[in-house]
């Protein structure tokens, strides 16, 4: 009877652990993980000195970050800092997580390898990968390498003594300095009355029309294509304009007033016009710039 | 027409530099009807193939008939020989019959048996099709995708356009305008394009948007040819010629990309595994692009 039992609870519990991992496999992302590696920048260290170790994955799908990246066990290394950036390129997406770390014990380490779980986009079910182990060699300070601990802690005691010794002498030299100082009548300063200086004001906020009106000046001054682009530019600019916005695409999201994305029309057509027409172009568009 | 205003700035721009166009949509939307108006419009002769899987090259381009009386061979010219020609449907035929096209829309001449002939001019293919998902559809061949200028896509009419419609074809057929321009205006017009400027940047811009649907790419097993930045200037000069400009502005290559690149993209099965909208990454390849 008890033995059934066991059985059943046993059942169950495996019952729930599937479902536990089923559940939790549909927070997956669904990836086709091309590339998953760990790497160390140095494989050698000295105890307490920082190196990285960094953690690639590229995978297809565009990502801003990698949700289910577990890192390895880190024990022996004191965590300095941690670095995660993801880049999405029409190729896919490059993630790169670099830690900081220092080890605190002398040895030959292996640190295990990371993983990432998601949904494999190949076969369409919840799976781990796993990136390659790394070993790092850390060689042994005199302070802190435990091999060595009954003679490096003699030596750390010697050590403090004579620091102790030094810093109390300093302390005693410099009460008695300052004392001596302080019965010594100082000549009295002559203090000059200088005028009152006002506060600064604070400054101005940067006018972002200050900009246009001096490309405008020059444009008008100068009337080429290349002056015409510089305006252009700095015009977008102002409208916070992506790289892959048209003037037409400004025009539909109303990133200006309709008179401020008149001008940047008259600019535009400056600036993309036959080279003869460059200067009438410029001519007909310096009414609207009114920055 | 009601609506469509995107198909018929197309198709428009798509006459005015010389290419053919394909129009893409369900059934019952018109793109007949928009192909038949625009073949009116601009006067000239017209003819009209309804493509079907039985038809056979010899059907388009004509053949060779053997005259008892003279004893010897006459070439009877196929339908082809027209200013505009509407090929209905045209994935509803084989390759071999969509291919007997090629050599009339590239150069316009079609040879039968040993002669070769000459096509009207201006000579205009104005294709209609149904998506590829749709029974009884054959895919065209790359080739043959690649001699249209333009694919469009025709969508479904809003709630208000759909009303209209039903307006105005709900009694008799509205007169169609006939002669509105004739084919030497086609041929001027196509001259002007010509000649208006295009500034590098804006030259570097549309190689640029072609060259990168050649990068690698999860979805996609080929990009688009030069023959794809010929056509996406050709287009932007038709756009900047009808807005009354002289030259190209980004605006006019950007609104050309889209219609010019989209049907010379050959995807992979993923986007098919996957559900990809070929659409989307056509889109997102053109956003990619920094604007000169």
């Amino acid at each position: 009877m008890a033995r059934r039992a066991r059985v059943a609870a046993l059942a169950v519990a495996v019952a729930y652990a599937e479902l536990a991992a089923f559940a939790s496999a549909q927070t997956y992302e669904t990836l086709h993980v091309r590339r998953f590696t760990m790497s160390v920048d140095r494989t050698t260290v000295e105890v307490g000195e920082p190196f990285h170790l960094s953690i690639a994955a590229h995978v297809d799908e565009p990502v801003t970050q990698l949700d289910n990246l577990t890192l390895p066990d880190l024990s022996g290394f004191d965590s300095l800092g941690d670095e995660r950036r993801c880049v999405a390129t029409s190729a896919g997406s490059d993630c790169v997580e670099t830690l900081t770390l220092a080890a605190t014990v002398a040895g030959v380490r292996t640190i295990a390898g990371a993983t990432l779980d998601a949904i494999d986009a190949r076969t369409g079910k919840p799976s781990r990968f796993t990136s390659d182990p790394v070993t790092v060699t850390v060689t042994g300070t005199a302070f802190l390498d435990p091999l060595r601990g009954l003679v490096s802690g003699l030596l750390f005691a010697a050590v403090r003594a004579f620091l102790i010794v030094i810093f109390v002498a300093a302390f005693a030299f410099a009460v008695v300095w300052s004392i001596s100082m302080w019965r010594k009548p100082a000549p009295r300063p002559r203090v000059a009355v200088s005028p009152r200086v006002p506060p600064a004001a604070p400054a101005p906020p940067p006018d972002p029309n200050a900009a246009l009106r001096a490309l405008a000046d020059a444009l008008a001054h100068e009337p080429t294509r290349a002056n015409a682009l510089r305006l252009r530019q700095a015009m977008r600019a102002t409208m916070d304009a992506r790289d892959d916005e048209t003037f037409g695409d400004l025009a539909r999201r109303g990133a200006a007033e309709p008179p401020r994305l008149a001008a940047l029309g008259a600019v535009e057509r400056a600036a993309f016009c036959e080279d003869e027409r460059v200067p009438d172009a410029v001519r007909e568009a310096l009414p609207s710039l009114n920055f | 027409m009601v609506g469509q205003q995107d198909v018929l700035e197309a198709l428009l721009y798509a006459t005015i530099a010389g290419g053919h166009v394909v129009l893409e949509g369900p059934p019952g939307l018109a793109k007949t009807l928009a192909c038949r108006a625009l073949a009116s419009a601009v006067g000239g002769t017209f003819k009209r193939i309804q493509f079907t899987p039985d038809l056979l090259p010899s059907d388009i381009v004509g053949t060779r008939v053997f005259d008892q009386r003279s004893g010897d061979f006459t070439t009877a010219l196929g339908p082809i020989f027209a200013n505009v020609l509407l090929a209905d449907e045209i994935n509803r035929a084989p390759a071999k019959v969509q291919s007997a096209l090629l050599e009339g829309m590239q150069e316009h001449q079609v040879t039968i048996g040993p002669n070769s002939f000459p096509l009207p001019d201006p000579f205009l293919v104005t294709a209609t099709m149904n998506p590829l998902d749709s029974d009884g559809t054959y895919a065209l061949p790359l080739a043959q995708m690649d001699r249209f200028l333009m694919k469009i896509l025709v969508a479904y009419p809003s709630v208000e356009e759909e009303l209209a419609i039903v307006g105005r074809f709900g009694g008799a057929p509205p007169p169609m305008a006939i002669g509105t321009a004739t084919p030497a205006d086609l041929l001027r017009w196509r001259d002007e394009a010509r000649a208006i400027f295009v500034d590098a940047r804006i030259a570097r811009y549309a190689v640029a948007l072609v060259h990168a649907t050649r990068a690698p790419h999860p979805y996609l097993d080929r990009g688009a040819s030069p023959r794809a930045s010929l056509a996406l200037v050709a287009t932007a000069r038709a756009r900047a010629l009808v807005e009354g400009r002289s030259f190209v502005v980004p605006d006019d290559v950007r609104a050309s990309a889209l219609p010019v690149l989209r049907h010379r993209l050959a995807f992979n099965y993923r986007t098919l595994t996957e559900s990809v909208d070929p659409e989307s990454i056509t889109q997102a390849l053109v956003a990619g692009v920094a604007v000169p």
